[in-house]
């Protein structure tokens, strides 16, 4: 039997022939059975899903060849393909995408230095050339056997992403376990897919809960897709499989620019912004508190009735979406009546007003659809920090220095109203329906308050009183008392909405705003 | 008010009847001619009487219910809160020109200054933009007005760098004035939001603050609030009773010890109003007047070089065990003086200003104290404002690290401490003030990134007890197996980690100050370029 050539002794051919070996031998990744039970699990790998988000044949994979090189525990000794992270780029619908899979069946997709140098170096480069970055994450956490190594690692990422928030979109998709400091990865994103039963995300596990507060509880009561897009807040997309998941992402990437230097990209949809809407002249009910159906509102003016909803199941008295209207994007803020009467709530403010902030980072114009009766009542909202919560609505709204349109369908009372990008908040333009009411609170508490001494005066303050809220609906809730001070822009027939929108969109989209010197800013937490 | 004590207050009811009085004989006097008929010297008489009427605020009434709450005055707490004879007024006869319910036929000594006293002036020497809102006339009512001559005062404070502070005392929303008035509230948001980051921006809510209204002080840097007087909520009493059937006082539901405990509305929480206007210049000493300036220096008379010996023996030997942070900072900054902020608040993390060579710095620090010093929802928003303040303000950061990992619980789970937390390490991230680190003991796993090399720390400094890992020795063993004490025993060392720099020195705690207050000359200069964005998407 012949001695086995070492590389020294091989020709130019048998070298490239001996490289597309070992590089084929890094693409079994952690090997068949780890795959194998991977697949068990209704999963991809790493590798798998990159071939169905990209197109084909365009990914171009960086440090294939990359393992650990930790000397505690002789971690560098062990065989780690990729060291545990697949990273490149390639288009995704013709438009790049940087990108970082982590390969759970190698180590445990652990996070060591090396694994944490691949990510780092694809983020900086989607950031010279301006695209966006995408954050695959199934991982068993840090890898503690390099301790302080896998430490800084992770710390260089998380200062790349702080220094990239904002500057290229950040997206991650969560397909798999994701705990303890890793999930400061998808803490820092700008959005978060979460798939069903698939994805397992906590900062602690169930048994260290167990330790510590003596609380039972499963994977998915505090890590499940459910609980992150129901609850806690920190889900964006809620997904039900890994192929869904991997069409959210594309559709997501379809509505952003490549960095906070471009507009997003136009798209021609086919439906002509001057399309008037008749089904809304009656669309409004005629009592001020029966709900309607904003969605169903939302589908008619936006561009083929196509819209893609923001934590659709976090804060649902707030509706988020991106749509197209005349094909560019728009981000719609709008109210949700069959939801808690629509009212302003904490956990909206937050889902609201990082949806204003994300949209104004990456030049996406902002549409309100309004109809507030005002903030949710109660002590939990008070000792919750509504104050400092709602705050942050009025906040992102006056930072903004996208167009904001606002049209208020029905009522707007009150801060609540500010809270919706009122004239004063920055709106570029404040259109309402003919039957808007708008006024600093509501009729009858306004009443009562300017109207005491009459009214207890009066023989019988009960007529009175009705007499003089007539007379106060008659003169504050006619659209036209705040439209003479400019309050308001305009009001129009529903029907038009759609193309004055459109016409706006148009017009402002120059719009150039510059604010005050400052480092950043000191917006309430 | 004790038997025989002089009283506190100035603007007594002798002090208002006479201007009154003054008032009505000027008038009568001359109500027969009209101004141009006026010589030169009636119009001054006129003049200094009207000026007398309006500086006395809402009336005697109003005024001495006022005091019988406890409550200083505006023109008194003028005078408790800028240098004598410093504070010059703008706007003293503004009143409202509203058309609805003839609002602008209120006779303009019913409402002076439109509710409002407008102005600026010194407070220990530098100048200071101030609005206080007057209760006596009106409840101190929002009207269109009185948020124009607000917005006035702050535009001029932006464009002079200097601070502005807002003293709440309001029923809200001057409700006859309709829309008009919500446009004001809107205007005074707007500003607020605007100036955020510019200049500092300080409340102090010294009465009721409710509704929308509190969304303006809720837009500024941070709230001072005081015992018994502060009335901070959204939806008052009556309406959650009408709406909910929820029996709450006003006190339990919006004073200022639930907000400042609780909620984590407000900021800074006083026993009293005079020590109110204490913390107000005691917070105001450690600021530059803008983004633009370096906080002040200050002479404090420690010396820069003074070792710190007691510091050497106060790491107990388990890594368990509790010890006094709040001991450590007090050792290492000048004259063991330091301000907290947001005391009351997730006392896990401590975050205080204080000085260190005279110059103005912000700690964070791990309170071994409280749940062990891990980190948790609230400790997340409280930290993540303060460095972002520090950062806007040009305020160094110092942190003191014995950092365990994330707080357990499934309420912390699903309460959203990934974004949290993560809210406070970016904010270490982001800033580019110079940072210094000291690791104390613990520095295990995402928590301990506060303070960390690879977040842009300038100098990370070690004690020798410092042990850094990326997981704690528990829960590294249950991931890995074998036992803590061969795990502990590769990586206890600091030694270990700064092999790789990834601690830049490993020092005797003695040598603790003299060491932080030679940094803060060297980065006195630091400059770092942030990537091209229009603002960071922060989590939320």
């Amino acid at each position: 039997m012949a001695e086995k050539k070492t590389f020294d002794d091989m020709g130019t051919l048998e070298k490239i022939e001996h490289m597309k070996k070992l590089e084929a031998k890094i693409h079994e990744m952690g090997g068949k059975k780890a795959i194998k039970r991977q697949h068990d699990m209704e999963k991809y790998t790493a590798r798998e899903r990159l071939e169905k988000l990209y197109d084909p044949g365009t990914f171009v994979e960086t440090g294939v060849f990359c393992k650990s090189v930790t000397p505690h525990y002789d971690v560098f000794k062990e065989d780690t393909p990729a060291d545990a992270v697949v990273t490149g780029y390639g288009t995704v619908n013709g438009r790049i995408l940087y990108s970082a899979f982590q390969d759970i069946t190698v180590m445990g997709g652990t996070l060591g230095k090396i694994h944490a140098d691949k990510i780092v170096r694809v983020m900086k480069e989607a950031n010279n050339v301006g695209c966006p970055m995408l954050y695959v994450i199934d991982s068993e956490g840090l890898r503690v056997k390099e301790g302080p190594d896998s430490l800084s690692g992770l710390g260089d990422i998380v200062y790349n992403m702080t220094l990239f928030s904002g500057a290229i979109p950040q997206l991650c998709a969560v397909m798999g376990s994701c705990t303890g400091g890793i999930t400061l990865i998808p803490g820092l994103a700008d959005c978060v897919f979460t798939v069903d039963k698939i994805t397992k995300m906590y900062a602690n596990d169930p048994a260290t809960i167990k330790a510590a507060t003596d609380e039972e509880v499963e994977d998915e009561d505090i890590g499940g897709a459910g609980v992150h897009s129901g609850t806690s807040g920190v889900s964006t997309f809620f997904v039900k499989s890994e192929d869904d998941c991997i069409e959210q992402i594309k559709r997501f990437l379809s509505f952003m620019p490549g960095s906070a230097k471009e507009k997003p990209p136009h798209v021609e949809t086919g439906d002509p912004p001057d399309r008037t809407s008749p089904e809304l002249a009656s669309f409004v009910p005629d009592s001020p508190t029966r709900p309607f159906n904003m969605k169903k509102l939302i589908g008619t003016i936006v561009d083929n009735g196509d819209f893609m909803d923001w934590q659709d199941r976090y804060a649902r008295n707030l509706i988020c979406a991106l749509a197209r209207m005349d094909g560019n994007t728009v981000g719609i803020l709008a109210q949700n009546p069959m939801v808690l009467a629509a009212s302003l709530d904490v956990n909206c403010s937050d889902k609201g007003s990082r949806f204003i902030r994300f949209c104004d980072a990456y030049n996406i114009p902002i549409l309100n659809l309004v109809d507030v009766p005002g903030y949710l009542p109660g002590t939990d909202q008070e000792w919750m920090g509504i104050i400092r919560h709602g705050a942050k609505m009025l906040y992102s709204y006056a930072e903004a220095t996208v167009p904001e349109i606002t049209v208020v369908t029905r009522k707007a009372y009150g801060g609540s109203y500010l809270g919706m990008c009122s004239k004063d908040m920055g709106a570029d333009i404040v259109m309402v329906w003919p039957g808007c009411e708008m006024a600093v609170m509501g009729p009858a508490g306004a009443v009562n308050v300017i109207e005491r001494k009459a009214i207890k005066a009066a023989e019988d303050p009960n007529a009175k009183r009705a007499e003089l809220l007539k007379e106060y609906r008659n003169l504050f809730l006619i659209a036209t008392t705040p439209a003479a001070n400019l309050n308001l822009d305009s009001v129009i027939d529903p029907v038009e909405t759609r193309p004055l929108v459109c016409k706006a969109l148009k017009l402002f989209k120059d719009k150039d705003v510059k604010l005050p010197y400052k480092k950043h800013e000191l917006m309430p937490e | 008010m004790a038997e025989g004590k002089e009283s506190k207050w100035t603007t007594t009811e002798e002090w208002a009847t006479e201007r009154e009085e003054k008032y009505k004989e000027v008038t009568e006097k001359y109500k027969d001619k009209k101004w141009p008929e006026l010589t030169t010297e009636e119009k001054y008489e006129v003049f200094q009487a009207r000026k007398g009427v309006l500086e006395r605020m809402g009336g005697i009434r109003g005024i001495n219910r006022q005091h019988e709450r406890g409550k200083y005055t505006i023109r008194e707490r003028i005078d408790l809160l800028f240098d004598p004879g410093t504070f010059v007024e703008i706007g003293l006869h503004c009143k409202s020109s509203c058309l609805h319910y003839d609002m602008y036929k209120v006779p303009l000594e019913d409402i002076p200054a439109d509710g409002i006293a407008a102005g600026y002036g010194l407070i220990e020497g530098r100048p200071v933009y101030a609005f206080l809102q007057d209760f006596t006339c009106w409840g101190g009512t929002l009207g269109k007005t009185h948020a124009d001559k607000i917005k006035r005062v702050a535009g001029e404070a932006v464009q002079n760098s200097c601070p502005i502070l807002y003293i709440a005392d309001s029923g809200g929303a001057r409700i006859q004035e309709g829309t008009d008035s919500l446009a004001g509230y809107g205007d005074l948001f707007y500003t607020n939001s605007i100036y955020s980051g510019c200049v500092p921006q300080l409340c102090a809510i010294i009465g009721p603050c409710a509704g929308g209204a509190v969304y303006s002080p809720a837009l500024m840097d941070c709230i001072f609030t005081v015992e018994g007087e502060t009335e901070m909520f959204i939806t008052g009493p009556i309406v959650i009773k009408a709406i909910l059937g929820q029996e709450v006082g006003k006190e339990e539901l919006g004073g200022a010890r639930v907000n400042c405990e609780r909620s984590g509305n407000g900021t800074f929480y006083a026993r009293d109003e005079d020590e109110c206007i204490w913390q107000i210049k005691k917070l105001l000493s450690f600021l530059p007047g803008s983004a633009k300036e370096k906080p002040p220096y200050v002479e404090t008379g420690d010396p820069a070089d003074r070792t710190t010996p007691e510091l050497r023996k106060i790491i107990p030997d388990s890594l368990t065990e509790p010890f006094d942070m709040k001991k450590v900072i007090e050792t290492v900054v000048d004259n063991g003086d330091f301000f907290e902020w947001q005391e009351l608040f997730a006392p896990n993390l401590i975050c205080a200003f204080a000085r260190m060579n005279g110059a103005s710095v912000g700690i964070i620090a791990q309170n071994p104290m409280h749940l062990n010093g891990a980190l948790d929802i609230n400790s997340g928003d409280k930290g993540s404002r303060f460095m972002r303040l520090c950062d806007a303000y040009n305020v160094p950061i110092i942190s003191f690290v014995d950092a365990s990992e994330y707080a357990a619980g499934k309420d912390q789970e699903v309460g959203g401490i990934i974004r949290h937390v993560a809210k406070l390490i970016q904010a270490y991230a982001e800033a580019i003030v110079p940072k210094i680190t000291v690791i104390t003991r613990k520095a295990f796993g995402a928590p301990a990134l506060i303070g960390s090399k690879d977040l842009g720390s300038d100098l990370v400094l070690a004690w020798p007890t410092c042990e850094m890992a990326a997981a704690s020795p528990e829960s590294a063993v249950a991931t890995i197996g074998g036992d803590e004490l061969d795990y502990r025993s590769r990586f206890s060392d600091p030694a270990v980690p700064a092999a790789k720099l990834y601690i830049d020195e490993i020092i005797d705690a003695a040598d603790t100050r003299p060491l932080i207050c030679k940094a803060l000359k060297m980065f006195e200069k630091k400059e770092i370029d942030l990537p091209y964005k229009k603002h960071n998407v922060k989590p939320h």
